[in-house]
């Protein structure tokens, strides 16, 4: 067996799980309580990777829940999914983080890191072949930044083979929704950055704009922007639970997306983004997909990959999609947009097919399509990430504001500088990955 | 039981979508706001607006003691009374911040990053070249200290400056001489260090490396940039 287990940290990590797991007892169709209501593709397998079946035929997802607060956390066991959770697998604390990376990783959620690895060690024995980890959580909230680093260290520790693959909530570049999370932001990457062996990206953002202009939806709230995370979620995670041709294990997106190790952030895009009104006037061909990949519009996270080198690109294709379209998409791609690739690690396009289509979820914004694309590349581009979080880090310690709440939780300052150098020099990276042999060559100066 | 109310909370550095407890009392909401907003608890004023061209707030969650219930609450504002105590306002305008940058030499010393991969495993710009034609001993001639300049594309530009030093580099893959030169003006690209090894000392971007056919030594004294606004008028 090759079992995956989900960790949901934080209001975000809880409420993007909620999401996700409505969306995968469809795809698996099953019920809201996890008893068998359609069977799909042969007995079941690739159920087993994400859930485990008890005695009675019902199946409970091997995930856990943590957040500092009850709240959130609450209103799972209150709601419509209350029975398909293991109760154990919830753990609340009674204080929140309160926005403070130093609350999340020190001060308050020490004392819920022991419990919460104890419950990751049961769901662990419960596997027989256990293959890594998915740690849903954001990087602007206190239980999310600081808690979540807490969390990857701590499996790394203690799981050190096992891969740990991570989707996180990105602030979005313009408006915050915290003073302080490019402070969170900063220290949780540089914690999480030799832990985590490959990191997916959503920029809050990103999914608003998706969900207000594509999707019209006229002012989002978490719920869509969620249900929009969880597909993508969904996509990536497609090939573990169904049969697939690639990444099919967790540690085959590391091999195809990562080519060193700091550099582990791909850019999700995903294809169709349509309203339920529109999908039916759309053809939606496996060629139209493909190029809408390529569009700003349909990224994840903010940032041009024009500007950019390409070091990985995955295309992973679901439902009624045949290799030949797909081969012949990639090389009309191929003509009609410039794509650079770095020279020093070559790879190309990667393709993979997934039959068992995207399902939606009742009410949601975004229509049920035959096909659908998710890709997954690993951009220089992406760096402009780094580069916004950085600068506004800067402006807000250049003026040492709100520093005291961290320190006023023991953390000292020289954490925040060193963690501010290490970024720096992730972004120093991305420039050095993009620098090829040709350029240095070319120029005829240093 | 607690009862749950989700609101959009807007102040003027940040907008966000928040579930509060109608029984929280105006008080510790605001407490929990300062953690947010970055308002003060004792600047904070609570609107909310019917309408976002409105210039009077319809309601103002004024008295502590109350508990949110108490407003029927809809999406509302977190005004600062007095910004000029506080931060409000001034974490976005990222103008006048000079933004944090590792130097080549703290970069190169990184053992984990990039470029000390790429140097380890010989990769990309640190690849051995394949064709073996060794690169001839070019004897150049050009003292250290000499005055010279450097050929510009910019017609009526003179690059000029001193010689600093001469002789093979660790930088460029291809070996051979080049000729490190402080510019006259800081129309370079380092400060006589490339990659983390220095050549010469000079102020940043005043230094710069060429080969030695792009550089002519001869008498070229320091040029004054403004002469020529000096002349006009």
């Amino acid at each position: 067996m090759r079992e995956v287990i989900s960790v949901h940290v934080g209001q975000a990590g809880v409420q993007i799980g909620n999401a996700c797991w409505e969306l995968y007892t469809l795809e698996h169709g099953l019920s809201l309580d996890g008893r068998v209501e359609r069977v799909v593709g042969e007995q079941h397998i690739g159920h087993s990777t994400f859930f485990s079946e008890t005695g009675s035929g019902k199946y409970v997802p091997r995930s856990l829940y943590v957040d500092l607060e009850p709240g959130v956390i609450n209103e799972v066991k209150t709601g419509p999914m209350r029975s398909l959770f293991h109760p154990e697998s919830m753990i609340t604390g009674k204080e929140d983080a309160a926005n403070n990376y130093a609350r999340g990783h020190y001060t308050v959620g020490k004392e819920l890191i022991d419990p919460t690895m104890d419950k990751i060690r049961r769901l662990a024995d419960n596997c027989t072949g256990l293959q890594g980890f998915f740690v849903f959580h954001s990087f602007g909230g206190g239980t999310g930044s600081g808690f979540g680093a807490l969390l990857l260290e701590r499996l790394s520790t203690d799981y050190g083979k096992k891969s740990k693959l991570e989707f996180c909530v990105y602030p979005a570049p313009q408006l915050s929704s915290s003073v302080v999370e490019p402070y969170n932001s900063v220290l949780t990457t540089h914690t999480t950055l030799e832990h985590a062996d490959c990191s997916f990206m959503v920029d809050n953002e990103a999914i608003y704009d998706i969900c207000k202009n594509r999707l019209n939806v006229s002012q989002p709230s978490f719920t869509n922007l969620n249900r929009l995370i969880a597909q993508v979620v969904s996509s990536v995670t497609a090939s573990l639970r169904f049969d697939g041709s690639l990444n099919v294990d967790l540690n085959e997106f590391q091999t195809n997306l990562v080519p060193f190790p700091r550099i582990h952030f791909p850019l999700a895009t995903y294809a169709p983004l349509l309203s339920a009104e529109k999908a039916s006037h759309e053809q939606n061909t496996v060629a139209e997909m493909t190029f809408a990949c390529f569009e700003n519009g349909n990224q994840m996270v903010k940032c041009d990959p024009k500007d950019g080198k390409y070091m990985a690109v995955c295309l992973l294709y679901r439902g009624d999609v045949v290799p030949k379209d797909t081969s012949a998409a990639v090389a009309s791609i191929k003509t009609k947009r410039t794509i650079q690739f770095v020279d020093w690690c070559p790879t190309g396009f990667k393709l993979g097919i997934c039959h068992e289509a995207a399902a939606v979820v009742p009410g949601g914004d975004l229509a049920k399509t035959s096909r659908s694309l998710c890709m997954l590349s690993n951009t220089t581009a992406i760096g402009a990430a780094w580069h916004r979080l950085d600068y506004k880090f800067d402006l807000m310690y250049s003026k040492r504001a709100f520093v005291h709440w961290y320190v006023g939780e023991g953390m000292e300052e020289g954490e925040f500088s060193e963690a501010r150098e290490d970024l720096a020099a992730l972004e120093r990276d991305y420039e050095e990955v993009g620098t090829d042999s040709a350029d240095a060559e070319e120029e005829g100066e240093y | 039981m607690t009862s749950l109310v989700t609101l959009f909370v807007s102040s003027p550095d940040t907008r966000s979508e928040r579930r509060f407890d109608l029984q929280l009392s105006i008080s510790r909401l605001k407490e929990k706001l300062e953690l947010i907003t970055g308002i003060p608890v004792r600047n904070q004023q609570l609107a909310i607006y019917n309408d976002d061209a409105d210039s009077q707030p319809a309601k103002v969650l004024d008295d502590d003691q109350r508990p949110l219930g108490f407003y029927s609450p809809a999406d509302f504002q977190v005004v600062d009374t007095n910004p000029s105590t506080t931060f409000t306002g001034q974490l976005t305008d990222l103008s006048g911040v000079d933004k944090f940058e590792l130097s080549d030499e703290q970069y190169a010393l990184r053992q984990d990053s990039v470029l000390a991969y790429k140097q380890r495993h010989k990769v990309g710009r640190f690849a051995e070249k394949v064709e073996s034609t060794p690169a001839p001993a070019i004897t150049v001639d050009i003292p250290i200290g000499s005055r010279c300049q450097v050929e510009s594309t910019e017609p009526g530009l003179n690059k000029r400056g001193t010689v600093r030093y001469v002789g093979e580099t660790n930088f460029g893959s291809a070996g051979g001489v080049w000729v490190g030169i402080e510019y006259d003006e800081p129309m370079g690209k380092n400060d006589g260090s490339v990659q983390g090894k220095r050549y010469f000392t000079c102020a940043p971007n005043f230094g710069v490396f060429m080969r030695p056919d792009k550089v002519r030594v001869g008498d070229f004294p320091v040029e004054d940039p403004f002469e020529d606004d000096e002349n006009e008028m």
